[in-house]
């Protein structure tokens, strides 16, 4: 997904810490229990809401920039500014309910590198 | 939960909580008319709501804390919660039910019912609170004492509003407005210079500007603005008020947002000023219990002395107007006893009086009472039903029970049954066919459950009838052992219902009704139970083997007039092609007890009366629903009219009558009533035995036999179809009532005779007039016994006795018995050595009608008195006898008999030894028996 305006987290705008390629936008439906067909053969839906979901994956992150995010993240809920395909650039209530990462390597000057971060960005 | 539920709970314009949208969890909802009315459903709610406030727990709300609820913004139910259950830390699980379910466990002491009024039964059923009916009445304000603190009051001038009675409102208002040199008190007040410009009154804010003085040369001018949100609103533009008092206004209802008002004025007076006020303020809504009024007087209890308690501020109102130029005010309020009711109260009065309102008022004596009247409130407010309904008559017993049990056997008595209108009240009346209502296609899921009605071979409905006892008065309550107690208490009768008045021994009886008392102390209750008997009527369906048997037959309410109906219900339930229907469908609002067409996966189309919803919320409701197809429901109540045919006169069966679904009318047969027997004579007294050595005297008559009363006329009830029957003709045979209904050919269908049932001894009631027919007569009364004449104890006893007395009902005194005064006469004949000592005659018996003769003197000699024995009373034919068609005839009454003969006894003492013999007097003649009367001649009686 190309970004345009990039990813801005509570004020904070991350979309360097984001890989090429590295935002997968999704919609999901919440569907209720009354869904079903009719005796006409007809589909009915019981679609409670529907919700944005994205799933982030960084470029590889140093200590700190790897830090900063996860604090940014770790709220329960986050205000996330984006430009949605759908409904253009919006802010939307999200959640971070689970992220990880990998630890990549250590330098000699002290600083380590970590790749393989991703973490979802789910809609309240 | 994405959806357009909303959940306000409390109260409408103020509730105490609000929930929508994403604050709902889950929202069930089960609602139910049981069509054929085994049961009186009650609907149920269980709705999970998230409350963010840990500062107010929703497990403290009181039990039948009133919740609506609203779909798509639309008014779709009223419910009360039974429970609430925190099933986590922000999340509640509210019970509620409908005001049936309310009702499940109050005590009713239910009543004798004769020709009453069903919503007058209702309404008692509903609010009564004891044995004793009361009228509940609109609490009007009452003035307390200066020294205590009511609820709510206000006096216009200086002190303008009680600043303690407005603190429920700061929280509401959460800050002060300051408007210029007007200002928000903080109290629900906007004031400028101590005059009210400004009010909110829990929903409305209110921009009221008073011209301080009266003008016609120089108006006064205002402008008002007041702005909410994207609305804006403004009065009074240039409009002139006159007069001190006059006041213009502006109402807006915000939620929240930011609420600003500006005034532009222009006072045209001495000094002639214009100016603007402005003020904007964020409006927060209030929520939670205001701890404001904790003091709320209890007044007057039972001893006529003023109680003050704690109670719990659920709500209060405070509006003040002006009513052509008088500024009035109304107020209410409504708090919770011990976490159980609510309790209302209203006033209005004229504004700047000290006037209070209490939530007691002083036409109601007890807590008790504040309770029902307002529960009777919310019930009034929700019930609907007909004039047709209302009016209907209802004959009957209702023994106590609940009051749900009480309702539930009226309404499938009276064949009604409580569905819902569209508004959420309940309603009162007859399932009915009516043009059923489509359910779309699409609107049904592709799941259908088809069981059919289990049939029924045999049908019993036991009617109930009562008749006023002629029984004397019987111990019905005794608690004589039992520990003292104080206060009043609950005597349950035995044998109920009673009828009279009851008396107490030792034991004081404050109300009472036909199957209760209220009262104090212990001691004994005397009354009459009324004379029920019981008459089963019977259907078989031949065409079916092996169904089930299905009996009504333990609701005392069910009568002659009303039991055909119950019968045609259970007719057309159980001995038709009825089935049950099961299919889930999109909820669009349908309502149970209405009739809807649908396809179901097994037929083409199906017709039937939704009988249960299962509604599940999500992002819509889904209903799964059972229909009950097939059943064809007959009218409400039972009979509604009667006629009387006599001997040789015929009766036309109204062509409205033949026409309705279930044309049945009851016919009543009673045949003529049989002759009372005559009453016996009186026997005559006898003499005194003579001879040597006697000193006997003669024993009196016996009094006549009491003839025996008539039994009444022999009683066949019978239900006829008459849609073939156009007229009924009524004959007597012998003492039998022969009816014979015709077809418009004037052809006979068919013929029936009173022979077929049997005298009822204590006769059938017009359950339209109350008359009773067909009752036994009452025997006469036996005559009293002749005194009897000298006894011969020791020989000289003057003993001889008075005749016997005998009773009557119709006056206190009895008919004495004649007296034989006990005279003894001596006479002493020297010459022959002998005294004679004469002794009177017994006297007559008496009878009903007259006293019995005296013993009398009819002659002497010069040394013998005669005297004769009192004559028996004659007794007179029985009068207040029976006279409804088919009343037996009273017997008569038996003679007096006749006193017996005295003795004159003789002492020869001449040859130095006493030689004794007896001489007897005349003995009396025994009196007449009366004849028995006449019974009454039969009749046909027809309900239809």
């Amino acid at each position: 997904m190309l970004i345009n305006t990039g990813i801005i987290i509570d004020g904070t705008d991350i979309t360097d810490l984001v890989a090429l390629n590295g935002v997968k936008w999704s919609r999901n439906d919440i569907d209720g229990p009354n869904a079903g067909r009719t005796i006409t053969g007809l589909m009915v839906r019981d679609r409670v809401a529907t919700k944005i979901r994205l799933d982030i994956t960084c470029t590889i992150l140093n200590s700190d920039e790897l830090n900063m995010l996860l604090n940014l993240i770790l709220p329960e809920f986050v205000q996330v500014t984006y430009d949605d395909p759908q409904d253009g650039l919006v802010t939307r209530t999200m959640y971070a309910n689970n992220n990880s990462a990998k630890f990549l390597l250590s330098r000699s000057n002290g600083t380590e590198s970590w790749n393989e971060i991703s973490f979802p960005l789910v809609e309240r | 939960m994405a959806n357009n539920y909303m959940i306000k709970i409390g109260s409408v314009s103020s509730p105490q909580f609000s929930f929508s949208g994403d604050e709902i969890e889950s929202l069930i909802m089960e609602n139910a008319v049981d069509i054929i009315g085994n049961e009186l459903s009650s609907d149920i709610m269980e709705v999970g709501v998230f409350h963010y406030d840990t500062n107010s727990s929703l497990q403290n709300l009181p039990y039948a804390t009133t919740i609506y609820f609203y779909n798509n913004e639309n008014f779709a139910g009223k419910y009360y919660v039974t429970k609430v259950d925190r099933t986590a830390r922000t999340k509640y699980l509210l019970h509620c039910t409908s005001l049936i379910g309310l009702i499940e466990r109050e005590q009713f002491y239910g009543n004798f019912y004769v020709r009453a009024r069903f919503e007058d039964v209702l309404r008692e059923i509903l609010f009564s609170d004891s044995p004793v009916y009361k009228n509940y009445k609109e609490y009007k304000a009452e003035c307390l004492p200066e020294s205590r603190t009511s609820s709510v009051y206000g006096y216009y001038g200086v002190n303008l509003v009680d600043g303690r009675n407005w603190d429920a409102k700061k929280k509401r208002l959460q800050a002060a407005f300051t408007f210029g040199d007007a200002v928000w008190a903080g109290n629900g007040e906007l004031q400028r210079n101590g005059i009210i410009v400004g009010r909110y009154d829990g929903t409305y804010y209110s921009v009221r500007i008073y011209q301080a003085r009266s003008s016609t040369s120089s108006p006064t001018y205002f402008s008002i603005e007041v702005a909410y949100g994207a609305s804006s609103y403004s009065v009074g533009d240039a409009t002139p008020l006159i007069g001190a008092g006059s006041y213009v206004s502006i109402d807006v209802n915000p939620n929240a947002g930011t609420l600003q008002i500006d005034v532009d004025y222009i006072k045209y007076d001495d000094t002639t000023t214009t100016g603007h006020l402005t003020r904007s303020e964020t409006i927060t809504p209030w929520s939670g219990n205001s701890t404001a009024c904790l003091d709320v007087a209890f007044s007057p209890n039972s001893s006529g002395t003023r109680q003050y308690g704690y109670a719990h501020i659920l709500w209060d109102y405070y509006r003040v107007y002006n009513e052509d130029g008088t500024l009035r005010i109304d107020a209410g309020l409504a708090v919770d006893i011990d976490n159980t009711r609510y309790v209302y109260n209203k006033a209005n009065g004229v504004y700047g009086t000290p006037t209070r309102i209490a939530p007691y008022g002083s036409e109601l004596g007890s807590i008790g009472d504040i309770k029902r009247y307002a529960q009777s409130q919310e019930l009034l407010d929700s019930i609907e039903m007909d004039d047709a309904i209302a009016n209907t008559l209802i004959n009957g017993w209702l023994p106590v029970s609940t009051r749900r049990e009480a309702l539930h056997a009226l309404l499938f008595a009276e064949n009604i049954s409580i569905l819902k209108t569209q508004e959420g009240k309940l309603l009162l009346t007859a399932i009915t066919e009516g043009t059923p209502i489509t359910i779309a296609d699409t609107d049904i899921y592709d799941e259908t459950q088809e069981e059919p009605v289990s049939t029924a071979r045999n049908l019993t409905v036991t009617e109930y009838s009562f008749t006023i006892p002629t029984d004397p008065a019987t111990v019905i309550y005794d608690d004589s052992d039992a520990p003292a107690v104080s206060g009043e208490h609950i005597a349950l009768f035995n044998n109920a219902p009673i009828y009279g008045t009851p008396v107490g021994n030792g034991i004081s009886i404050l109300s009472y009704n036909a199957n209760a008392a209220v009262v104090t102390g212990r001691g004994t209750i005397t009354g009459t139970p009324y004379i029920s008997a019981q008459n089963d009527i019977r259907y078989q369906d031949t065409s079916v083997y092996d169904g089930q048997d299905v009996s009504v037959g333990n609701i005392a309410i069910i009568s002659s007039l009303n039991s055909d109906n119950v019968m045609n219900k259970l007719k057309a339930y159980y001995c038709a092609s009825v089935k049950k229907i099961g299919i889930g469908i999109v909820y669009r609002e349908q309502r149970c007890g209405i009739r809807y067409l649908f396809q179901s996966l097994f037929d083409t189309t199906n017709i039937g009366y939704l009988s249960k919803a299962s509604l599940k919320a999500s992002s819509f409701i889904k209903a799964d629903c059972e229909f009950v197809s097939g059943y064809v429901p007959p009218s409400s109540g039972g009979y509604g009219a009667y006629q009387i045919v006599e001997y040789d006169e015929e009766w036309s069966v109204p062509q409205a009558v033949r026409e309705r679904e279930y044309a049945n009318i009851r016919l009543i047969l009673i045949g003529t009533g049989e002759n009372g027997t005559n009453g016996g004579a009186g026997q005559d007294g006898s003499y005194a035995q003579e001879g040597s050595g006697q000193r006997q005297g003669g024993n009196g008559g016996n009094g006549g036999a009491a003839g025996l009363g008539g039994a009444g006329g022999n009683v066949y009830q019978i239900t006829v179809d008459v849609t073939n029957v156009a007229k009924i003709t009524a004959a007597k045979t012998g003492n039998n009532t022969i009816v014979k209904t015709y077809n418009d050919n004037d052809s006979v269908i068919s013929t029936y005779s009173s022979s077929s049932g049997n005298p009822v001894e204590n006769g059938i009631t017009n359950l339209f007039t109350g008359e009773i027919y067909a009752r036994k007569g009452k025997d006469g009364r036996a005559g009293g016994k002749g005194g009897v004449g000298v006894y011969s104890g020791d020989g000289y006893s003057p003993s001889a006795s008075n005749g016997e007395d005998v009773s009557v009902p119709y006056q206190s005194d009895p008919f004495k018995g004649g007296r034989a005064n006990t005279v003894n006469k001596f006479g002493h004949d020297t010459a022959h050595q002998t005294a004679y000592y004469s002794y009177e005659s017994g006297g007559g018996g008496a009878a009903d009608g007259s006293n019995g003769g005296v013993s009398y003197q009819t002659g002497s000699t010069a040394y013998k008195y005669y005297f004769a024995g009192g004559s028996g009373g004659n007794a007179i034919q029985q009068f207040n006898v029976y006279t409804g068609y088919g009343s037996g005839g009273f017997g008569g009454n038996g003679g007096g008999g006749g006193g017996g003969a005295g003795v004159i006894i003789a002492n020869y003492y001449g040859s130095g030894s006493s030689t004794y013999s007896t001489e007897s007097q005349t003995p009396g003649t025994g009196g007449t028996g009366s004849n028995g009367t006449n019974g009454i001649e039969g009749c046909l009686l027809i309900y239809y």
